[in-house]
């Protein structure tokens, strides 16, 4: 009985450690015992990196869109690179807690950051005090299908400029759910700067709004076309335009807010950074690595397709670079108001 | 489309044999402290990428359901819940064990366990697109409501003193004030510090304050020789099921109550899985007829708090298929590997992949089968837990709980936290507060502000509509009239027994 019970717990402590080790390994800022000597390493070299497992954080939990993004690329990353890709999900903040650890973490080229638009708002909503000029971006992976102003059917305006026009006369009436430090607190912005007057609500998570708009206890959200798709085929909810900067190809009968004369638009993408300070060797090598991957593996482009319908978007490090400082300036525009809100 | 989705789980051995991996990973993950069924499902979650969406829920919900149960073994034997749903079981399960009950506690924990999963999964077949109708209607102003009737119970969980369990309840609330502020996300009490940001993991709260300090009180007790010696009092007698018909019988209505409230709160996201089993056991104690029993090891008080931490899965799974709103972050994860298999819940998902649908029944359905088994001959085994003496087992389980801390969001901190936590605890526990009514209050904190918060948003300020909200209105009065009810029976209890 003995032996049994000693075989129960030695299973027992090799699966927890099992669990410790799928979201390998330490905390950036923590030596690994098991390879002990990440901070006294020389700077990698282009040639031999990478020689040992890769870490990609994300400050999302597991089987969000940023997470998705990350697990996808670290899949096919393994066998461009030859070695371990591990996604750790360090979550909290809005996202703050691990942009700050992997800001603050050796740049040694073994740990990166996969994060998404939210870098830009995290900063002009004051969570946190830095951008993703704190970083040395690696590249931008994918662009999602944008977002979409969402009403139920039976509202009296069919677009964003109906809209807009429709609350010059009735000031305060609609009820619009925007997050503060989100895009829909943004579009709510802009909107609200070209006439439109909201009582404008926080109502949670892209879900949970929908939920509200179907209940009746909202009138107006931004959503993703994946969770509203469904109520606009049962006829419960009708798009008033999409907030991206350009029609979809995968949704581009819905006309933009911008082609209605509203000026509102942004896009959400899904970006990896590395730490101030990484060789600029390993960086490319890593850009390179990820763009053979979103632009030429027909695995890649079908499982984002599948999942969030997107098509294969790709940015390298200079033209991330400057795509990253022109979404900070333009959310940074609006930091007063964005922080004033609180 | 039903036979497809039964059958692409039913009569496929592939999937049959990863409901049942499941099903065991989920138990073990389950009974270790420290180790959650959201752990299990974030570690298998990247291995369903490979199989098809039927496969990989029918794996994840079996991990969930396993998860869930694997915690009563814990709870009853090391007065440890593996997570907050089991924590209700320690009430009446930990007195069992030190009767020599064990064996008779886990059986009706595992058996009721399975029962009310069935009665969850009845639920969820017949009524799913009626009840997600009504979770619809709930808006901010009814979430708090409840989430105040909630917290009454801390009046029940306060045992004698109840000044102390109303401290200990506070104490909980405003742990959850640490971290950014729900709507404006401002800092509070992180003291500059990047870690604070992301606030407490329940995980560490509740491991350190019942896991640790458990653990520090053991190694005090060692010195002294007046020390209980549950090795030696423990009998291991186990027949069949472990309890009787009799007992069977006279625990049906308390079953189905249980189970009732379990997918209530179930369908309620946010406030499902922590807060059923405190409930119904609150219930069951108030509706007994021997309620000073409670707390002393019947096992009314572990069929109470196990069925209904079971059928809560079942009522969380609704909102999540019919809406796609994830009650907790276990379901949050469930959600996400539907969507990565093009799989979007909502009102057509019963048109559009009611394969999928019919195959997270069947494989909620097998997978419980497998816990009733694995647990029942698991059990013989479980038991002998007891035996190994304190200063041998004791260490492992802190090595795990560290483990498990550091494991739900891969930072150190964590681990500190735990520690604190574990000091907190044993502080408190020797100074005679209940810590149960502290882990109600950091449950139900976040949902209460939030949605409080919220309430005022929408109406600019106005309180009003707490009251004109019929269902909030009615939850409020309940509220006013469950504090009425406990602070006369509790009075009435002190004078009848004044505390020495």
């Amino acid at each position: 009985m003995k032996k049994i019970l000693a075989a129960t717990l030695a299973l027992a402590l090799a699966v927890s450690l099992a669990a410790c080790g799928n979201g390998n390994q330490s905390t950036p800022n923590t030596n690994n015992p098991g390879s002990g000597t990440s901070s006294s390493t020389p700077p990698a070299t282009g040639t031999d990196w990478p020689t040992k497992p890769i870490n990609l954080v994300v400050p999302w939990s597991a089987g969000g869109d940023t997470d998705f993004h990350a697990r996808t690329l670290a899949q096919y990353l393994e066998g461009e690179l030859g070695v371990t890709v591990n996604v750790v999900n360090t979550t909290g903040g809005g996202g703050s807690v691990a942009s700050t650890e992997v800001k603050d973490s050796d740049p040694d080229g073994y740990t990166f950051l996969v994060f998404d638009s939210a870098i830009a708002l995290n900063q002009a909503s004051g969570i946190t005090d830095f951008g993703a000029e704190a970083f040395d971006p690696v590249c931008i992976i994918g662009k999602s299908c944008g977002e979409f102003l969402v009403t139920r059917s039976d509202a009296p305006y069919n677009t964003v400029a109906e809209l807009i026009a429709y609350t010059k006369d009735h000031p305060g009436e609609v009820i619009m759910a925007a997050n503060t430090g989100a895009t829909s607190y943004y579009a709510a912005t802009k909107m609200t700067e070209q006439g439109a007057s909201f009582n404008i609500v926080n109502s949670g998570s892209s879900s949970e709004r929908v939920a509200a708009l179907i209940g009746e206890q909202i009138d107006l959200s931004v959503n993703a076309y994946g969770v509203i798709g469904q109520y606009i085929e049962t006829g419960d909810l009708k798009i008033l335009g999409c907030m991206a900067t350009e029609r979809s190809e995968t949704y581009s009968d819905i006309p933009t807010a911008v082609e209605q004369g509203v000026d509102c638009s942004y896009d959400l993408i899904y970006n990896v950074l590395a730490p101030k300070g990484t060789d600029p060797a390993i960086i490319e090598a890593l850009c390179s690595a990820s763009q053979r991957i979103v632009e030429e593996n027909a695995d890649y482009a079908e499982a984002i397709h599948t999942s969030y319908g997107e098509l294969p978007y790709f940015m390298n490090s200079a033209e991330a670079v400057a795509f990253l400082k022109e979404e900070s300036d333009m959310y940074m525009a609006y930091a007063d108001i964005f922080q004033s809100a609180s | 489309m039903i036979i497809e989705g039964i059958t692409s789980v039913l009569l496929n051995p592939n999937t049959i044999f990863w409901v049942f991996v499941g099903t065991f990973v989920g138990v073990v993950f389950g009974c270790i402290p420290g180790l959650t069924a959201t752990m299990a499902i974030a570690m298998f979650l990247p291995m369903t990428y490979g199989m098809a969406a039927a496969q990989g829920q029918a794996t994840l919900i079996a991990l969930y359901i396993g998860g869930i149960s694997g915690g009563l073994i814990s709870a009853i034997l090391l007065n440890i819940p593996g997570t907050p749903a089991s924590m209700a079981t320690c009430l009446d399960g930990r007195p069992m064990a030190l009767n020599g009950q064990a064996g008779k506690a886990l059986g009706t924990g595992v058996v009721f366990s399975f029962l009310s999963t069935i009665l969850s999964l009845v639920a969820l077949v017949t009524i799913a697109p009626s009840l997600a109708n009504i979770a619809i209607k709930f808006g901010p102003w009814e979430y708090f409501s409840i989430t105040i009737f909630s917290l009454t119970l801390i009046i029940t969980l306060s045992e004698e003193n109840l000044v102390k369990g109303l401290i200990s309840g506070l104490l909980g609330l405003m742990l959850t004030t640490v971290g950014l502020a729900p709507i404006d996300s401002v800092s509070r009490y992180t003291f500059g510090s990047s870690a604070l940001k992301g606030g407490f993991d329940i995980l560490t709260v509740l491991v350190g304050v019942f896991a640790v300090s458990e653990i520090l009180i053991a190694a005090e007790n060692a010195h002294k020789k007046s020390r209980t010696d549950i090795s030696a009092i423990t009998d291991f007698k186990i027949k069949g099921f472990g309890i009787s018909l009799k007992e069977f019988i006279s625990q049906i209505p308390n079953l189905i109550r249980s189970s009732l409230i379990g997918i209530g709160l179930g369908i309620l996201p946010g406030i499902g899985s922590g807060t059923s089993n405190m409930l119904s056991y609150t219930v069951a104690k108030n509706q007994s007829k021997y309620p000073e029993k409670f707390g002393t090891g019947i096992i009314d008080g572990v069929v109470a708090s196990e069925s209904a931490n079971n059928a809560t899965i079942g009522g969380t799974i609704i909102p999540l298929l019919t809406l796609g709103i994830p009650g907790d972050s276990t379901s949050a994860l469930l959600l996400g590997a539907l969507i990565m298999k093009g799989v979007q819940p909502g009102p057509l998902i019963f048109r559009e992949n009611g394969a999928v649908v019919y195959a997270i029944y069947a494989a909620m359905a097998l997978s419980s089968i497998f816990m009733l088994v694995i647990m029942l001959f698991g059990m013989k085994g479980f038991v002998k837990i007891l035996k190994i003496p304190q200063h041998l087992l004791l260490p492992l389980v802190f090595v795990l709980c560290m483990v498990g801390a550091y494991g739900t969001n891969n930072r150190l901190f964590d681990c500190w936290a735990l520690i604190f936590f574990g000091l907190m605890g044993y502080l408190m526990r020797k100074g005679g507060f209940p810590t149960t009514p502290l882990i109600l209050g950091f449950v139900l904190g976040p949902t209460m502000e939030l949605n409080f918060r919220r309430s005022l948003s929408y109406t600019n300020g106005s309180y009003v509509e707490f009251f004109t909200h019929p269902i909030s209105c009615v939850f409020l009065v309940v509220a006013l009239l469950s504090v009425i009810l406990n602070l006369y029976k509790h009075r009435k209890r002190v004078t009848a027994n004044p505390p020495t």
